[in-house]
């Protein structure tokens, strides 16, 4: 799977190709720590990273950057997961709606209904949970 | 006596432990005969020994059990001023000056197990054990909030009525329970060990840390301390418990030994030996280490009258040693000692507290009543109020906390370690420290304590910004929102 962001104003950036299976939870942290990365050069932001919601715990699942020790801002993408975007300030509204719709799209991708229970986000710790089938 | 009910489950829990002793493949890590070996090659260390395993110390990559050898057996009183100094600076360098406060909260004292120390066990009909109905979980909440705590950690025993479901219930109550500004923003979690799916089930409801104490890293003492016919009898059971833990996801650990039970030499090795375990297979130590020292329990003689029990000056090198032993990793110090002995040991390298603490079920409901001797599992040494102890902080130089931010920001487990190895993890806690402890002078200090809480923030509000003028000016934002009413901003 790959994914294009555009820093400029223009309709959300979407997958340039569907997966041809579903996904495994590993493909999905590569996926979003891949979506980190390029959204950091597109976007000029020095650290975006993903977690879990677990009752109040936001569990880390993977990321990309320079820890900048600021306030991270934090959205919320569905299926429990959620996005930190430190040192953002200076994008536009648009572009950070940009950046949240395409990342939400990601997420709905290796998080459909048909992947089953939600152990496709269940890759944390040692152990990695493949999606139930 | 155990009811027919109680000894049922137990039979069914121990069930469980002999099928998973059957199938774990782990190792014991803990080979008696080496500690032994390590502690007595080691046992008339040089000073040019000790100054080297110091300075290795002071690079902050942590110090192998033949080095921490060194210290234990270091008997010079010069060198051991070296040690203790060494350990506040590794302190300060890794964590700045802050001390996190949290709240002891006992729910549940009935136990299936018979352990000789704890007045909780079993045959110990001298104290009465009882159960907090969710009612009473509530109340228990809302005066602990109501003094300004904002982390538990939640106490079980190993028994049908605190079995997985109940803890599950019982956090998912705390995290519900408000009070005006007052809530619970950390559950961490000391509890019986788990099954894996157990742990998979606790994950879910988004704790913070899982703690077990083994108690005894030594077998043969671990057998005498554990009838064989208990789920606590079973020492790899417990030994992997939070290996266990980890493959659930649980990525926050905690682990401990009961200093006095036996030779404290060989449970510092052991708490070192069991953190390079849990690194070595899952990337990541322990979050915490616990070093609670054995204290009188009603009923219970062996908590006078063990050949073990630890002084204070070998305590305090306990302390100082793990420091230096295993720099990023929290060390919790608790209630169970002596006012005028915290005040001294906090400086070595200790970086969580508790405070303002009552150890009965219910206890906080009758905060007045210092002890409840028949209902608590031992005797508390400081019985101080959180303000109280909390104003002695602030006179002393350091920041209280009550930060949460950390497992609320994705900083966890191995991203947690990832910088709080470089050591800039006190880029986040100190003014995530600022931040929680404004709100507690705001909501709940004692004008007395305000007063001096605030001298505190202004002095690393001003420490802060000399160092890091970006990240000050962000502060300086959020403690004026927090004087405009928001609440429970964070870094």
């Amino acid at each position: 799977m790959t994914f294009t962001f555009r820093a400029q104003n223009g309709s959300p950036a979407g997958p340039e190709k569907w997966p041809d299976t579903l996904p495994s939870a590993e493909e999905l942290l590569r996926a979003l720590e891949e979506a980190a990365a390029r959204a950091c050069a597109a976007y000029g932001v020095p650290k975006i990273y993903f977690a879990l919601a677990l009752g109040k715990r936001l569990h880390y699942l993977t990321g990309y950057g320079e820890e900048t020790y600021l306030p991270a801002v934090r959205e919320p993408l569905g299926r429990g997961i959620w996005v930190f975007i430190e040192g953002g300030e200076h994008m536009t509204a648009a572009q950070k709606e940009q950046l949240l719709a395409t990342l939400r799209s990601l997420v709905g991708i290796y998080c459909t209904q048909e992947c089953g229970k939600v152990a496709a986000f269940q890759a944390i710790g040692g152990r990695r949970e493949e999606v139930d089938r | 006596m155990l009811s027919p009910e109680e000894q049922a489950w137990r039979e069914q829990r121990m069930a469980v432990i002999r099928e998973y002793e059957e199938r774990e493949l782990r190792a014991d890590f803990i080979n008696d005969a080496e500690i032994w070996r390590i502690l007595e090659s080691k046992a008339h260390p040089a000073r040019a020994e000790v100054e080297e395993v110091l300075a290795k110390a002071r690079e902050l990559k942590g110090l192998t059990p033949e080095e921490a050898a060194v210290l234990i057996n270091c008997r010079d009183p010069e060198l051991l001023e070296e040690i203790f100094a060494t350990a506040r600076w590794i302190k300060e360098q890794v964590y700045g000056n802050r001390i996190v406060l949290f709240a002891p909260l006992y729910i549940s004292s009935p136990c299936v197990n018979n352990c000789a120390y704890c007045g909780f066990r079993h045959t110990n009909d001298a104290v009465t054990k009882r159960t907090l109905s969710m009612d009473e979980l509530e109340d228990e909440v809302k005066v602990l909030t109501s003094k300004g705590h904002k982390r538990l950690i939640v106490v079980y025993g190993e028994h049908p009525v605190s079995d997985i479901d109940f803890m599950c219930r019982t956090i998912e109550k705390i995290y519900q329970t408000r009070n005006g500004r007052g809530e619970i923003r950390r559950v961490n979690v000391n509890a019986p060990p788990l099954t894996v799916e157990e742990y998979r089930q606790l994950k879910e409801v988004g704790i913070g840390t899982f703690q077990v104490f083994q108690e005894t890293y030594h077998h043969a003492t671990y057998r005498k301390m554990h009838p064989a016919n208990t789920p606590k009898g079973s020492y790899r059971w417990r030994l992997f418990a939070l290996h266990r833990a980890q493959e659930a996801g649980i990525d926050d650990v905690a682990i401990g030994a009961l200093f006095g039970l036996y030779d404290w030499r060989f449970e510092v090795l052991g708490l070192i030996c069991h953190a390079m375990d849990l690194e070595r297979e899952f990337g990541v130590g322990p979050h915490t280490i616990s070093f609670p020292r054995l204290e009188p329990a009603l009923n219970t003689p062996l908590t006078t009258n063990s050949p073990y029990l630890v002084n204070d000056e070998d305590f305090k090198k306990i302390i100082a040693i793990l420091r230096c032993a295993v720099p990023y990793t929290g060390l919790i110090l608790t209630c169970r000692e002596r006012p005028e002995l915290r005040r001294e040991a906090i400086r070595l390298g200790v970086s969580q507290t508790d405070a303002g603490s009552r150890i009965a079920v219910g206890g906080y409901a009758e905060m007045e009543r210092e002890h409840i001797l028949d209902r608590q599992q031992f005797q508390l040494g400081d019985t101080r109020s959180l303000d109280e102890f909390i104003y002695e902080l602030c006179q002393d130089g350091y920041i209280p906390s009550f930060c949460t931010a950390g497992y609320r920001a994705g900083r966890t487990g191995c991203h947690f370690i990832s910088f709080a190895k470089k050591g800039l993890v006190k880029n986040f806690c100190t003014p995530n420290a600022v931040l929680t402890f404004k709100e507690y002078l705001m909501d709940y200090a004692s004008p007395a304590t305000r007063e001096v809480g605030e001298r505190v923030i202004d002095r690393y509000v001003e420490e802060f910004a000399r160092q890091m003028p970006r990240r000050a000016e962000a502060l300086k934002g959020m403690l004026a929102r927090l004087e405009g009413g928001e609440r429970d901003l964070y870094f």
